[in-house]
């Protein structure tokens, strides 16, 4: 599906009536939408959603709401007489060719009443559909919207390039979790999981005279499974506060970067490296202790068994020295020589020489039977391994050496921050000092959230532990008991019903989530110029994305803004891929606030993005540079331009003409 | 690179039938064997049972352990295991290798159990890479 066009009028400062037509050529389908800061295109993109969803998007993980009267335009207000009726409209046309398949129009009617207030008196909303008569409105607008992008996944189809960046840097896990949650779509699946589960307990409950083991564990289950389901209300709330927190926070941290005070904003900037430095220690640290893991794992036996080894080279070197062995040479390769009578140097070796009586003898020592040659391997391979033990344990010593210059950094790291939020709480400006205190309180509620947090994950784990055990007893049980094979295969339905659909739900995340690092990393590697320095692009079962670098080492808080921002734009992009379905792409300031070569360098490669995919980007004037056009020029057929009149406050789009 | 010992190795290793659980639960949960497989819990199994002195034979014997996935030096370990009880002539007798190992992993496992239960994986790591270093 396509956007055909748009049209709208009176929304926001968008004044009187404007039309966008879009790109629908398949090879030149992005449109191009500039302007300056502040003339309205992120409202263009509230624009779109508004006409979808009666809201202006999501901003911080929440639904920008609409306030009523707020999307009128201002100088309509201004110019409105008492009893004068004005409307707000967006017309949206889609198709899924060249031509107009589906309009969909939201409308607001305003009047402005006696008392000079503005009230809302009309609304609409329909969707016109194209039929073989002509165009007819649809009865099921939702199910449609539904059909067309659904609501909880739309963040994946109209972003803002600016704000990419920080669903990297707040718990990245939550928030890659819950996209790909979302865009796998099962939501339908958990609720007849919870049923049937609900369903069981209940015919459970109500089985009079059963065996009183059965209602034992069945009580014991049933007990189990509420205070589980109590777990992930509270499991939500400490995640949604964790969020909210980490919100507000950054919400600080921005306010102090660009404040007006140098020694404020650098210190905020210095803190802004700590905390990728610290993120990025912990990092190394995790990856050190698996290596560390993986080499104790792998030598431990053969360190134990030490004794014994040597003991078998010992007994083999033994062997060898009473001849009982056959010679490190294949003996066919001897047998050669002799035969030919002449060495691979060119040395004759007759029948009469010393050398053919020795090689002779070389053959001859094979008495230890079929063993002996096992036995050759056998100390070879014994004495290799000691070798790499050896290579092994000195590997052990410097990756302990750099966890403990880790650790020490760590904890310079965590000293210079202390200082910083002293220095910043005790300022002379107490805008500052109050944001900061609130900031540390915030920090210190953030850390008691996440240890709640922690420790409600592991009761879950447990009791999921625990109500498996008891599911496998008490089918057990249902099989042994003489209840009647009715209740007994009505409950044995559910519970494997049950189970089968956590399969499946476990199935289709899993295969979500690979899928959507195989298409990140196709994504990333499309786009970014220097493909070179990197090897993989991960996303683990804790769903934290990470990135490898062509050393093995995960690189993610290190990447440059520019980086971030391609690995952003294609993990974006492969969440819109599996979600399967087929919507446009609005992009509101594709490439963030990046400026310089990193910009050029996206520019580059961004007619690599989404190819086949209907694009429209807001970019602002000074992201739209010469070099920009000049790369996304070959897939671009359509341009406007927002044209801001500052005497008015109000903006119109003119198309540009190249 | 070919293992001729392997290659003689019967397909499976046994461990106590009441065990599998545990080991199950090792590879899937436990950070020590994440990404491996039952022939590590197995070898680390050995080492502590050869360790600690205590052989234990198998009651009722369940094949878990897949010999193919045992590498080229894990079979060394067991063989040179079984060379130091019964002597170079047992190299012929891979029912006796197998035994012998087993009957070690077998009593080791129990360590290993106890070790788990008692102490977080960071501890039990830091103590094996001790006696690693010594």
């Amino acid at each position: 599906m396509k956007f055909i066009s748009l049209e709208m009028e009176n929304f926001r400062q968008y004044y009187s009536k404007q039309k966008i037509d879009f790109s629908i050529k398949p090879k030149k389908n992005f449109t191009i939408i500039s302007g300056a800061n502040g003339c309205g295109k992120t409202n263009l993109l509230g624009a779109i959603n508004w006409c979808f969803y009666n809201d202006e998007g999501v901003e911080n993980g929440k639904y920008k709401e609409t306030k009523k009267l707020e999307v009128l335009n201002e100088k309509v207000l201004d110019d409105m007489k008492i009893g004068e009726k004005k409307n707000v409209s967006i017309k949206i046309f889609l198709g899924e060719g060249q031509t107009t398949d589906f309009v969909i129009e939201r409308k607001k009617t305003f009047k402005k009443t006696d008392t000079g207030r503005l009230a809302l008196v009309d609304e609409d909303f329909k969707i016109l559909k194209k039929t073989s008569g002509g165009f007819e409105e649809e009865d099921n607008k939702q199910i449609l919207i539904k059909q067309i992008l659904p609501k909880e996944i739309r963040s994946f189809f109209f972003f803002d390039g600016e704000k990419l960046d920080s669903f990297f840097k707040i718990g990245s896990g939550t928030n890659i979790k819950k996209a790909i949650f979302d865009v796998s779509q099962i939501e339908l699946i958990n609720n007849t999981i919870s049923h049937t589960q609900r369903v069981s307990r209940e015919i459970e409950k109500g089985v009079d005279d059963v065996n009183p083991k059965i209602k034992e564990k069945s009580e014991e289950k049933s007990s189990f499974m509420e205070k589980k389901e109590d777990l992930e209300k509270q499991k939500k709330e400490h995640e949604a506060s964790i969020e909210n927190t980490e919100k507000d926070i950054l919400q600080i941290d921005n306010f102090l970067r660009k404040f007006g005070r140098s020694d404020v904003s650098s210190l905020q900037k210095e803190r802004d490296r700590l905390k990728e430095e610290a993120k990025s220690i912990q990092d190394r640290e995790g990856e050190i202790k698996s290596k560390i893991t993986e080499v104790v794992i792998d030598n431990y036996p053969s360190s134990i068994l030490s004794g014994v080894i040597e003991n078998t080279i010992n007994e083999v070197e033994k062997l060898d020295k009473q001849k009982k062995l056959p010679p490190e040479i294949d003996p066919k390769y001897l047998e050669k020589i002799l035969k030919l009578n002449k060495c691979i140097c060119g040395r004759c070796v007759d029948k009469k020489s010393k050398e053919f009586k020795l090689i002779d003898s070389l053959i001859d020592r094979n008495s230890f039977g079929e063993n002996a040659s096992l036995l050759i391997e056998g100390r070879g391979i014994l004495n290799r391994d000691s070798e790499r033990k050896e290579d092994d344990i000195k590997k052990l010593d410097e990756l302990n050496k750099e966890f403990l210059r880790l650790e020490e950094r760590y904890k310079q790291v965590g000293n210079r921050n202390k200082e910083i939020n002293l220095a910043l709480e005790g300022l002379d400006e107490e805008e500052i000092s109050q944001k900061e205190t609130k900031r540390n309180m915030l920090h210190m509620a953030l850390i008691k959230e996440e240890s709640y947090l922690a420790v409600c994950k592991n009761d879950i784990k447990n009791l999921d532990e625990e109500i498996g055990d008891l599911a496998k007893e008490l089918d057990d049980l249902w099989k042994k008991s003489n209840e009647s094979n009715e209740v007994v295969s009505q409950i044995r339905l559910l519970n494997e019903s049950s189970d089968v659909l956590n399969k499946i739900l476990n199935e289709i995340v899993e295969e979500v989530r690979n899928t959507i690092q195989i298409k990140t990393e196709e994504y990333f590697f499309s786009m970014i110029w220097n493909k070179e320095s990197f090897e993989k692009v991960r996303i683990d079962d804790n769903y934290n994305l990470s990135v490898i670098n062509s050393y093995g080492n995960e690189c993610l808080h290190s990447l440059s803004s520019g980086q971030r921002q391609v690995l952003a734009l294609s993990f974006m992009a492969a969440l819109k891929e599996v979600s399967g379905f087929d919507a446009p792409v609005v992009i509101d300031t594709p490439l963030g606030r990046i400026s310089g070569e990193p910009r050029d360098n996206i520019a580059k490669n961004l007619p690599e993005y989404l190819k086949g995919t209907q694009v429209t980007l807001l970019v602002t004037d000074t992201e739209y540079t010469t070099s920009f056009k000049e790369k996304i020029k070959e897939r671009t057929e359509l341009e406007y331009q927002i044209k801001l009149n500052k005497k008015t406050g109000t903006s119109s789009i003119e198309k540009y003409e190249r | 690179m070919r293992d001729e010992l392997k290659e003689r190795f019967p397909r499976n290793y046994n461990i106590e039938k009441k065990y599998q659980k545990d080991y199950n639960d090792l590879k899937k949960k436990n950070i020590l064997f994440k990404d491996r497989t039952f022939n590590d819990i197995f070898m680390i199994s050995l080492a502590l049972g050869f360790k600690n002195k205590c052989p234990k034979n198998l009651k009722s014997p369940y094949p878990v352990v897949n010999c193919n996935a045992f590498d080229v030096k894990s079979t060394w370990i067991i063989a040179s295991l079984a060379i130091k009880e019964k002597g170079i002539g047992v190299l012929s007798d891979m029912v006796e290798i197998r035994k012998t190992a087993e009957k070690y992993a077998n009593g080791g496992f129990e360590i290993l159990k106890k070790k788990l239960s008692s102490d977080d994986p960071g501890s039990i790591i830091k103590r094996f890479e001790e006696e690693l270093l010594d």
